[in-house]
């Protein structure tokens, strides 16, 4: 069973692994480009007991991160018109050579898996469509395997990029100054530490103009890990049911977010960060490549005020898919520090106020 | 409880038994609609209830002694308490039926201890420090009727108390040292170990007992003396306990649970030689919006399961509301054994003989 670090239903946020580094975006490419070499990836397959495997595989891996990371480079100095055509190249060979890596055999894939659709009249590239493929050998079905759920993406189902965008916590706020209209797909979370135990709060800002109730329930797995949730003047308090793995992803930051699901035909659909980033970087680079009439004005002009969103978009999964994957291969969430890294030692670890009730406690029980 | 479920005639699996038959009598839906009306300060549409009686009741006596009390005091009660709504005769009436058919089930359940040694009745009696003036003469002189409890399910239960390990161990203790309390101490003392056991975490303060236990022979008087008041006081928790059940089986179809649905935050259970206890934080619902010390519950631990599930008796309540971290109830309960026995001091004093 594969962790996937972005999915609620999964309840899977593993362990953390901080690595200090001044430059996150070189180091993540450091730790992932070990696999561009056969005796790491022999040495990877063994330990998670994924030998013998097929013949060919180490090129297979080693070929498709290797290739993966010169996609991303080029795609960080090259213009709009073609940057999001190379990540959605990069991306699709780190994740079908990151597949192979966890599954320890390669996979089986002949076309993309989806199509686009642009409604008639649309002018905004928030409007374009993907539509999911469902057949054998497409690429995006292929990779949920890994990196998500298959049943989150179901056939002929429809995602606008507007939602695919709003599904990333990271562009939340951007979405929601550029398309108003976009539901809301993630919610952030404070995680305030109260006598050892973790209590999660909402802003009730977070909800935007969306029925509260409606939307945690679909919250997959929510009312699994959460009792009921509690209103106070600013926020949402939500106590976590004792004894439940705690639900939800995480944004670059490390804030964590709950995902809410997409309804498909009354189908609740939570696409990990991954997949989300995946499909909208192939409606963008379709467009690019094929739709000159809706991608020139976008592009050159900011015709639809769309730019700035798209622009972050593409330096987000520049910084964030890699990432996500090395989490993945890792099994550990992955995340990248400047500080310097002290193990926790005994009291320092604790806040002020849990060592003050602490000291209270052992005043009132040496007064007893 | 493994041991409650294999025990044919074990106290607790009676008394489970005892409460279904209580919810199946069909008196019992004028009780279930009165008690929760005398918790209703209130009503939806603006009248004044009578949450003020249901408040202050449990403060004079446990179940509806309670309630008995605060009507027959009323007029030696402070001003405050004097003032509360009335309770009609018809109402009296019923809570000074079940009253007294609880008073029968704990006579049947100390049953030939009585003749064994007279002096234990008032000793091991759940509402002795009630006093005896909460019932009028004629509601005492009137025939008791049967408006709760089955006779044979009373039975059941009395016979498991005769056979429990609480009165064979009662049995067993030496003339002499029984000799050694005449009456009056005899209640004192069952009554000031009875406090000390209900005190949450005395565990950490029962190096005494745990000396007693461990370090003296199970011929040394002092030991025997100290089995004798803690096998009363487990026989008088008992009682408390069933009589808890059976009043809680009249107003509501279930136990109230702690459980996956409400528990935060769970430390223990912890066991000592003489306390068994649970503390748990939890959200505020359902059956569980306003617990009281005195009610029981049933834990059920999310993590662990079935051998640390067990009926648990609430001694300390405090609920906190804030805007940060929202409502949340700290509880600590003390957990039952299979004769209701919320504290293990007997049994662990009669496990460690030697």
């Amino acid at each position: 069973v594969v962790l996937t670090v972005s999915d609620n239903r999964r309840n899977s946020l593993p362990e953390v692994r901080w690595i200090r580094t001044e430059t996150p975006e070189v180091e993540q490419w450091r730790q992932l480009g070990q696999f561009r070499y056969s005796p790491n990836v022999r040495r990877y397959l063994n330990e998670h007991g994924l030998q013998p495997s097929p013949s060919g595989i180490e090129d297979y891996i080693s070929g498709s991160v290797g290739q993966a990371e010169e996609y991303f480079r080029a795609a960080k100095i090259a213009p709009l018109d073609i940057s999001p055509l190379l990540l959605y190249y990069g991306a699709t060979s780190l994740l079908t050579g990151a597949s192979a890596l966890i599954r320890g055999y390669p996979l089986s894939i002949n076309q993309h898996g989806m199509a686009i659709s642009v409604p008639a009249g649309a002018t905004r590239m928030s409007d374009v469509q993907v539509v999911v493929r469902n057949t054998s050998g497409g690429a995006l079905r292929e990779i949920a395997q890994v990196f998500g759920d298959p049943g989150d993406l179901p056939g002929q189902s429809r995602w606008s990029v507007g939602e695919l965008l709003a599904s990333l916590p990271d562009l939340k706020d951007d979405v929601r100054l550029c398309i108003p209209a976009v539901e809301t797909y993630a919610l952030r979370i404070d995680t305030i530490r109260k006598d050892l135990v973790d209590v999660d709060r909402i802003a009730l800002g977070e909800f935007g103009t969306a029925n509260i109730d409606t939307t945690l329930t679909r919250v997959v797995g929510f009312s699994h890990a959460y009792l009921s949730p509690q209103r106070v003047s600013e926020a949402i308090v939500l106590h976590r049911k004792f004894g439940v793995r705690p639900i939800g992803t995480e944004s670059l930051s490390g804030q964590k977010v709950l995902q809410v699901a997409h309804d498909k035909s009354g189908v609740l659909c939570t696409p990990s960060q991954i997949l989300a980033m995946l499909m909208a970087l192939f409606a963008l680079g379709f467009e690019s490549r094929y739709n000159p009439t809706l991608w020139h004005p976008f592009a050159q002009t900011d015709a639809t005020g769309e730019r700035l969103l798209v622009e972050r978009f593409l330096a987000l999964t520049i910084r964030l898919l890699p990432s996500l994957v090395l989490s993945s291969v890792s099994q550990t969430w992955t995340r990248f520090t400047s500080e310097v890294i002290r193990p926790p030692r005994g009291l320092e670890s604790l806040s002020e106020a849990e060592l003050r009730s602490a000291v209270k406690e052992m005043v009132a029980e040496a007064l007893r | 409880v493994r041991a409650r479920e294999s025990s044919a005639v074990g106290i607790a699996k009676a008394a489970f038994e005892l409460c279904k038959s209580v919810v199946r009598m069909p008196q019992r839906q004028s009780i279930k609609t009165l008690l929760p009306d005398l918790q209703v300060a209130q009503h939806a549409d603006g009248r004044p209830g009578r949450g003020g009686i249901g408040y202050f009741a449990p403060t004079l006596g446990g179940q509806f002694a309670g309630y008995v009390a605060l009507d027959s005091r009323r007029a030696s009660l402070n001003p405050a308490l004097g003032a509360l709504p009335a309770i009609t005769a018809d109402e009296r009436a019923l809570l000074v039926q079940a009253h007294r058919e609880i008073r029968a089930l704990n006579d049947a359940c100390i049953g030939d201890l009585r003749t064994f040694e007279p002096k234990l009745s008032a000793a091991v009696d759940p509402y002795g420090t009630l006093g005896g003036d909460i019932l009028r003469d004629s509601e005492v002189a009137a025939p008791p009727a049967s408006l709760l409890l089955e006779e044979a399910t009373v039975a059941a239960v009395a016979e498991a108390f005769q056979r429990s390990s609480l009165c064979d161990g009662i049995r067993a203790i030496p003339p002499a040292v029984r000799a050694l309390f005449p009456p009056e101490k005899l209640s004192l003392a069952v009554d000031q170990l009875d406090v000390m056991l209900r005190r949450p975490n005395i565990g950490k303060q029962s190096d005494e007992f745990t000396a007693i236990a461990f370090q003296t022979s199970s011929s040394f008087p002092p030991r025997i003396a100290l089995e004798y008041q803690a096998a009363l006081v487990g026989l008088r928790s008992a009682l408390r306990v069933l009589d808890q059940l059976v009043f809680q089986a009249c107003y509501i179809d279930r136990l109230p649970a702690l459980d996956s649905e409400n528990l935060i935050k769970v430390d223990g259970p912890a066991t000592s030689i003489s306390e068994r206890i649970v503390n748990v934080t939890i959200q505020p619902s359902g059956e569980m919006s306003h617990p009281k010390p005195g009610e029981l519950a049933y834990f059920v631990h999310p993590r662990l399961g079935a051998p640390f599930n067990s009926l648990g008796e609430i001694i300390s309540v405090r609920f906190e509301m804030s805007q940060e971290t929202g409502s949340v109830i700290y509880l600590s309960l003390h957990l039952t054994d299979e004769n209701l026995n919320p504290s293990p001091l007997y049994s662990s004093l009669a496990r460690t003989k030697r």
